[in-house]
Order: C-alpha cells, then sequence, then structure tokens
C-alpha cells in the first residue's frame, strides 16, 4: 500500500481550496454558512470549516468577491458573497491550467490505476 | 456540574479573537464575526443539547490557531512597501510641516503589515515625531539664552545698572542645577524615544514581510 504523504495533499487541497470556493459562488451567491456546508459535502475537501472564513476574506480584499448584507427570515443578517468579473476571470484561468494539468497527471499516472 | 453552551462559545470566540492578535483589527473583527454567525446558524439549524455535541460543532470549525494561521498566510499578497516606508518617513520628520505628521499617521493606520499595538506606539510615543523636540529645545534654548542675559546684565554697567538679584539668581541656585540636568535628560529621551519608534516599527515590518513571504 501507498502512503500519500499528508502535507503534500494538505498543500494541494489548500491551493485549490480558493477555486471551488468560486466555483460554487459561480453557480449562485451564497452566505458563509450556506456556502461552507456546501464544501463539507465533498468528503475531503475541507478540514476545518472555520478556515473558509479568513480564505472568504482574503478573496474579498483581492477583489475575487464581493459582499452584501441581507435580512435572514431567521435569525440575524447575512453577509452574502459574489463573485466578481475578475474572480470570473480567475476562476476560468484555473480551470483551463487545471484540466491540463490534471490530464498530464493522468497521462503517467493513469495507466497504472487498478493494476 | 453545570454547563452553559452560551459561555462555552463566549471563550472560544474570545480564544479566537486573541490568537487573531496580530491582524489589523478590521480583519480580525471580520472572521470573528463570521465565525459567530456560522455557530448561530448552525445552533438553528440543530440546536445543541449535549456538551459532546458542542464540542464536536467546536472541532468541526476548528482551532482558533488553526483558523488564525490560514488568516495570516498569504494574507498580504505581495506587498510593497512604499506606504510603510513613507509612513515612517512622515511620522519621524512630517510632523514639521503639522499636516504630514497626520498623512503619516492615517498610513500607519490603514498599514496591514503592524498590528494595533504598534500603531498606537506609533501614533503616542511621541505625537509629531522629531518635530516636539525640536520646539521643546528651541524653547529651551531661548530661555537660557534669557538667564544668560540676565547674567551679564546682572554685572554692574558701565552706568552702574545692576538688575534685582532675584530675577537672576535661579541660574546658580540646587534647584536650577536639578531642573538643568532633568532638562538635558528630557532632551535626549524626547530626540531618542521618536527615533527608537521608527526603528522598532521598521523591525516589526520586516518580521512582519519575513513571516508573509515564508507563508
Amino acid at each position: 500500500m501507498v502512503v500519500v504523504q499528508g502535507a503534500l495533499i494538505a498543500q494541494l487541497r489548500r491551493g485549490t481550496l480558493q477555486y471551488c470556493v468560486l466555483a460554487l459562488l459561480a453557480e449562485e451567491e451564497r452566505y458563509g454558512f450556506d456556502l461552507v456546508k456546501a464544501l463539507s459535502e465533498v468528503e475531503g475537501m475541507v478540514t476545518s470549516e472555520g478556515t473558509i472564513y479568513p480564505l472568504l476574506s482574503r478573496l474579498r480584499r483581492d477583489g475575487l468577491v464581493e459582499t452584501s448584507w441581507r435580512e435572514s427570515t431567521a435569525g440575524p443578517p447575512r453577509r452574502y458573497y459574489r463573485l466578481t468579473a475578475a474572480g470570473q476571470m480567475a476562476l476560468d484561468e484555473f480551470i483551463r491550467e487545471w484540466s491540463r494539468f490534471r490530464d498530464a497527471v493522468d497521462h503517467f499516472t493513469g495507466r497504472t490505476v487498478g493494476s | 456540574m453545570s454547563y452553559d453552551p452560551d459561555e462555552f462559545i463566549r471563550i472560544y470566540l474570545r480564544d479566537l479573537d486573541s490568537a487573531l492578535g496580530d491582524l489589523p483589527r478590521n480583519r480580525r473583527r471580520e472572521v470573528v464575526e463570521e465565525i459567530a454567525n456560522h455557530i448561530a446558524e448552525e445552533r438553528s439549524e440543530h440546536p445543541i443539547e449535549t456538551r459532546a455535541e458542542l464540542l464536536s460543532m467546536l472541532e468541526r470549525i476548528g482551532d482558533p490557531a488553526e483558523i488564525a494561521a490560514e488568516a495570516r498566510d498569504r494574507s498580504a499578497t505581495v506587498h510593497s512597501s512604499w506606504h510603510e516606508i513613507l509612513a515612517l518617513i512622515l511620522l519621524l520628520v512630517g510632523g514639521f510641516f503639522v499636516i504630514g505628521w497626520f498623512v503619516g499617521l492615517v498610513l500607519l493606520w490603514t498599514s496591514v503589515l503592524w498590528s494595533t499595538r504598534d500603531k498606537l506606539i506609533g501614533t503616542f510615543v511621541f505625537p509629531f515625531g522629531l518635530a516636539l523636540p525640536f520646539v521643546v529645545l528651541t524653547f529651551a534654548l531661548t530661555t537660557t539664552t534669557d538667564r544668560t542675559t540676565c547674567i551679564s546684565h546682572a554685572q554692574p554697567g558701565p552706568q552702574g545698572n545692576v538688575l534685582p538679584a532675584s530675577n537672576c539668581d535661579h541660574g546658580t541656585s540646587l534647584l536650577g542645577w536639578i531642573i538643568g540636568v532633568i532638562g538635558v535628560a528630557a532632551s535626549v529621551a524626547i530626540v531618542l524615544a521618536p527615533i527608537a519608534t521608527t526603528i522598532y516599527l521598521a523591525r516589526r515590518m520586516n518580521r512582519r514581510k519575513l513571516a508573509l513571504a515564508g507563508a
């Protein structure tokens, strides 16, 4: 059995998580809790839910997402996150690069899967 | 044993706030506020009944130190430091043009490379930087000159006029001497303090930049 280094997986997750966030926001605008739950549904993407918030804060400061406050039917107002044009461009760029990268890695490693 | 979830959550958020201590205040508040909202949403969806449920929720959210590490990580995307360098120059010498110091103050408080504590030090040690000791020393020297004049006037002139002794004797009294020593010490201190503050802030800035670059 091959053990993939935990540190490498953590790095990969860290580098790609923000694009998963951007991709979720490209579908529709969401508030933090909703976004965190959507990410947590897929195993292996988020280890600590709380770390999404500093990430969102950074995306906002970098101009990739923007926020607005909305009243909620239950409880306090919610801060909604929405993709900006710059965020959409960053996401498109990432998707292109990611596909190429994934294909390249699969090209070499894919043929050994299942053997 | 009594157990109060609200108290528990309050402590968790306070720990988070202090773990984020070296970040600018507005960013710190943003993260704490969002996580407090997250907890409120979570509780309205799944009310917490047991201590185990509470702990499991906080564990899912994560250790404050881990959240703080994420907040610090890459927190300033490639940051040029002209902003901070200009702030340091203006805080030191901008006071000579009064407004310059205030511009330096705005730059200081809007920088992400200094903590609130650094900013307080930069603001209060000392306001107007070197301009303050300059004004104080100019005033002090003028006073000393007056005293010298007084003493020279105290000599019997060609016309034999002598100023009243009470106006001139404090220059030679023990009290006058002590005041003089304190004056010199204070002068040195108020000149050195803004310089020391500038060096301190420059070091803090560099350390912060290194930490960010290494992350």
